[in-house]
């Protein structure tokens, strides 16, 4: 009996060192030093974060102090910022980030990061864009609208009715034009009035568009991986709204997913399996590659209105921070910077 | 003297029972060495049950207590196993998804099977374990470690094993019981059975509904408010019907139907503020058990048909509907050629045919083909024994990898068992892997690696002497196991974008090594007329991915997201005459979220505790129960964005009549 009850009490310290041992403590992530966020020396990282697990983040890229903070709206704001984090726009000192599966827009203080209002009755919210000094607009995945946001009350004041998947969405020349994927169209919209006031055929699936100097409008329309047929590249004239010109991009594997200017206006950069360059001002424009892929997969691009410089994203695994490769306009590797989970955007600051 | 006592010594060695813990392997190895010559029936001894128990050597086994299943009555299957330290079940939250995790593998990695059958879909490889009822199950256990030569496809972390058994009683035995809980639950049950020598039949029939109104502590948002869950609704009907026939002895014939319905609403991830998701399970799965015993072998053909179906809703992707009908067949023979050799031997056929919206509206077929070996060789009776296993399945044509084991038992003294076991295992994609669409991959190679165990398990031989001659109180440890393994598995199969498409599609990228320790400790202790049993339990484990893939990949040589390194358990189980307490208490380590593990959930302590009263009285019965879940209020999350619930209760009542001849 005493050798039983001896050997209980070993099993019972025995459990006990196992329990402690086998406790962790939680180590907290260093605490950075506080960033500050100023205009024209910075540029915002979109982290769209893992579907459904709301880790989307916001990083911040000060680009005097070649240091990258991560998780700023949290640590400003000690909330999440959502799920799924798809695009963000900066107007008059507020930074708006649009959260797709949270379905609202976060409006904060671009220059402190502080929280200012959450718009919410959105559905699946894509893109943002102011169309006058109250007024903005945004595309939606699934809601069969583009909303019309009410930006002084942070409130959704309206709809523009639009079958099927809105997606980038831009005031050019006075007018809003938004690309809708699935429908293959481009719609045009007068922000006067919220009416649809006409629309374009531009198949396959458009999604991108960027203005170029000339009030042009460059539509991209992706192609050959979810329709089955070549990329376009499409020259919207927005003066008459009429297709001017028809860029078939060479085949590719993966499908092109979105463009962007240069600051000067004259070099359009589309980004799929590689990151292409073409002059716009050319009379035959040439599409030519400028980057070729160093990750299996660029999930955005950017380009800094300042520099020229271009962003490109890298999520590595999506299942772990992912990378921002910087490169010149002339696509030599500059810098590469750590980012949040699935880094799918910028906003420059 | 019930008709599928059929026996015979043989029997010992073959499979005796369908699963068995340690120490009850253990047991049985220690009778090894009384194998005679020839075969020779004997009284009371089963032969029913799969080949795990005879053909599973060297491998860490555990059965969950029967005490702990009858308290887990009316609840699923996740939150039975959820009481073993060593599963790790990644719950979505009450009613929505829960799959399992053995020893850092994937859902699809770890085997569930049924009265010997997989039952994991053919389609993506999983089983969720939220929609079995543990009301329609009598046995439940876990098997550790690779099992695909005894298996097949998929068992390399484990197996999970359920099972029905005809019970040894003759005459009517009813039940009915009703438990309600305070999140809105409500379950009703009735058991219906009879039974002679020859016949035994039984029915039971469960209908669940719960609202799940849970509170939660919604993180996600500015001071994480507590909230109630509102989108969790659901409700189950589930049937099992089973009839055992023996004939003269030397036949058995088993058929039992399980079909089970169950509706469930899918609340959104915290972050997410809209519902809107619905899916409907439905499942008949009906399997039939031949036993015929000859002089010299035993010959046995099980087959099943598994017909199972998801509709699933919601208000962006639309409605989307997915089958799966399986047919399988295996026949197989045991026979003992020499006095210290069994073989096992048989053929395993499978067809897997599965529909979906998302493969262009096709229907695939997957054929697979299986010979399977196993020779049970003791050494030195009573001290060693060895196990051979070998398993070739052809999928489609193509040879699966071969999967062979080898396993050691060594009793160096009665009451210490030293056992080893080192084998192959494999998963072949599912058929969504190769076909849906978009995204599918025809061109996966199966998963693959090698694992080996050790397990040291000690039995106090002094137990029942000493329950037996003590009145009043003693204490005494009475039995403890530790098991080392390692393990390795290349082509582990991802969903990840690929290089060639912006979709997802499965991909052969991983290679993971795992590693760890398997503690288990067993106290009993007893004060007057009250008994107490204390069991402790400590999983440790590493699965680390061994391989970067690109140059910005910071996850070699870190722990796979959602596999906690440690786990560790306590259950505690009180008795006093008719009056019972159970107190379960679990420590969840830190489950990483990013795979270069930058971030993770915290670790959580959880903890179950109930009460019952029985009372008999001639032929009638009665049970009250009550239990406390997540006793200590705990605000947790096993999935990123998936609450669980704060403290919840549950209640029942449960009658019974029986009329034994």
């Amino acid at each position: 009996m005493k050798k039983s009850k001896k050997r209980a009490c070993i099993a019972l310290a025995l459990a006990t060192v196992f329990m402690f041992t086998a406790c962790e403590k939680e180590n907290a992530e260093p605490v950075a030093e506080d960033p500050r966020f100023v205009k024209g020396e910075g540029v915002f990282l979109l982290n769209e974060g893992n579907f459904g697990w709301g880790n989307a983040s916001l990083s911040y890229y000060d680009k005097l102090a070649d240091t990258v903070y991560h998780d700023i709206f949290r640590d400003k704001n000690d909330e999440s910022l959502g799920d799924v984090l798809n695009s963000a726009v900066i107007e008059d000192g507020m930074i708006y980030l649009v959260v797709n599966n949270s379905g609202k827009i976060v409006v904060a203080e671009a220059e402190t990061m502080k929280k200012i209002a959450v718009i919410e009755g959105l559905v699946s919210p894509r893109y943002f864009v102011p169309v006058s000094e109250d007024k903005a607009y945004v595309s939606d995945l699934f809601g069969n609208h583009i909303r019309i946001i009410d930006t002084e009350n942070a409130s959704v004041s309206g709809e523009i009715p639009i079958e099927g998947w809105t997606e980038q969405i831009a005031l050019v020349n006075g007018r809003v034009y938004a690309t809708a994927v699935q429908a293959s169209y481009l719609y045009e919209i007068d922000p006067q009035t919220d009416k649809v006031t006409d629309s374009l055929f531009l198949p396959p699936g458009p999604a991108a568009l960027a203005a170029d100097n000339d009030n042009n409008l460059w539509v991209l329309a992706g192609g050959e991986a979810m329709f089955k047929s070549s990329a376009s590249l499409y020259r919207i004239d927005t003066q008459n709204f009429e297709i001017k010109a028809q860029i078939v991009l060479p085949d590719s594997p993966m499908m092109y997913f979105d463009i962007s200017f240069c600051p000067a206006g004259e070099t359009l950069y589309i980004i799929g399996d590689n990151v292409y360059r073409m002059g716009t001002t050319d009379p035959e424009p040439n599409v030519e590659l400028l980057i070729e892929s160093p990750v299996s997969f660029m999930s955005s691009m950017g380009v800094d209105p300042y520099n020229g410089d271009i962003y490109i994203t890298d999520p590595v695994d999506y299942e772990q921070p992912g990378r921002v490769l910087i490169y010149n306009s002339q696509g030599q590797l500059k810098s590469t910077r750590d980012a949040g989970i699935i880094p799918g955007g910028f906003s420059f600051y | 003297m019930f008709g599928w006592h059929i026996t015979f010594l043989f029997a010992l060695t073959l499979g005796s029972q369908t699963l068995l813990l340690a120490g009850k392997e253990f047991t049985e190895d220690k009778q090894l060495n009384h194998l005679p010559d020839t075969i020779i029936l004997l009284e009371g001894t089963e032969v029913r049950g799969s080949r795990h128990s005879a053909f599973g050597l060297g491998h860490n086994t555990e059965i969950i207590d029967q005490s702990l299943i009858e308290s887990y009555t009316d609840q699923g299957l996740d939150n039975l196993l959820l009481q073993h330290g060593g599963i790790f079940i990644k719950n979505y939250g009450p009613g929505i998804l829960a799959t399992s995790t053995l020893r850092g593998g994937s859902s699809a990695q770890t085997a569930l099977i049924w009265n010997g059958f997989q039952i994991q879909s053919p389609m993506h490889g999983q089983t969720d374990l939220a929609l079995i009822p543990v009301f329609l199950i009598d046995e439940a256990g876990i098997q550790y470690g690779g099992g695909s030569a005894m298996w097949g496809s998929g068992s390399m972390g484990g197996s999970i094993h359920i099972n029905n058994r005809p019970s040894k009683t003759k005459g009517f035995d009813i039940t009915a019981g009703i438990f309600a809980t305070n999140i809105g639950g409500m379950t009703n049950q009735l058991g219906i059975a009879w039974g002679n020598d020859r016949i035994y039949t039984r029915l039971r029939m469960q209908l669940g509904n719960s609202d799940n109104s849970y509170r939660f502590r919604n993180t996600s948002l500015y001071g994480s408010p507590v909230q109630v869950q509102e989108n969790a609704a659901g409700s189950q009907t589930a049937l099992m019907y089973e009839t055992y026939i023996n004939f003269g002895n030397r036949n058995l014939l088993e058929l039992i139907v399980w079909w089970q319905d169950s509706e469930r609403s899918i609340p959104p991830p915290m972050a997410q503020p809209y519902a809107g998701a619905f899916q409907k399970d439905d499942a008949l799965r009906i399997t039939g058990h031949w036993q015929k015993v000859f002089d010299k072998f035993i010959f046995n053909w099980r087959g099943g048909i598994f017909d199972e179906s998801i509709w699933y809703d919601d208000n962006f992707t639309g409605e989307r509907l997915s089958g799966s009908l399986v047919n399988i067949h295996e026949a197989e023979l045991i026979f003992s050629p020499l006095t210290s050799l069994t073989v096992n031997t048989g053929l395993n056929a499978q067809l897997n045919r599965a529909r979906a919206d998302d493969y262009n509206d096709r229907s695939y077929r997957q054929h697979s083909y299986a010979v399977f070996n196993s020779l049970k060789w003791e050494a030195i009776p009573g001290k060693i024994d060895f196990l051979l296993s070998v398993r070739q399945e052809l999928v489609d044509g193509d040879p699966a990898p071969f999967a062979p084991t080898l396993g050691l038992s060594y009793l160096p003294r009665p009451s210490v068992n030293i056992r080893a076991n080192a084998g192959r295992s494999y998963r072949v994609p599912t058929i969504n892997d190769r076909y849906w669409s978009p995204g599918g991959n025809p061109e996966l190679e199966a998963e693959r690696g090698w694992s080996q165990d050790l397990v040291i398990a000690w039995e106090n031989p002094d137990s029942e002497n000493i329950a037996e001659k003590s009145e009043n109180y003693f204490m005494i440890l009475d039995r403890g196991s530790l098991t080392g393994y390692h393990k390795k598995i290349s082509e582990w199969i991802i969903w990840t974008p690929s290089e060639a498409s912006m979709y997802w599609t499965p991909q052969n990228v991983h290679e993971v090594r795992s590693y760890g320790l398997e503690a288990r400790l067993g106290l009993s202790a007893q004060a007057g007329r009250t008994a107490c049993r204390i069991d402790l339990s400590w999983d440790h484990t590493i699965a680390e991915n061994t391989r970067a893939r690109s140059a910005g990949d910071r996850s070699a040589g870190k722990q796979l997201i959602y596999v906690p390194k440690n786990n560790l358990g306590a259950a505690i189980s009180l008795e006093h005459g008719s009056f019972g307490l159970f107190l379960n208490h679990r420590y969840t380590g830190r489950r990483y979220t990013a795979s270069d593990n930058s971030r993770w959930l915290a670790p959580y302590h959880n903890g179950d505790g109930g009460i019952h009263w029985s009372l008999k009285t001639g032929n009638y019965s009665l049970r009250l129960s009550a239990g406390v879940y997540n006793l200590w209020n705990q605000a947790y999350e096993v999935v990123s964005g998936r609450p669980m619930p704060l403290r919840h209760f549950r209640a029942g009542v449960r009658l019974g009549f029986t009329d034994y001849n």
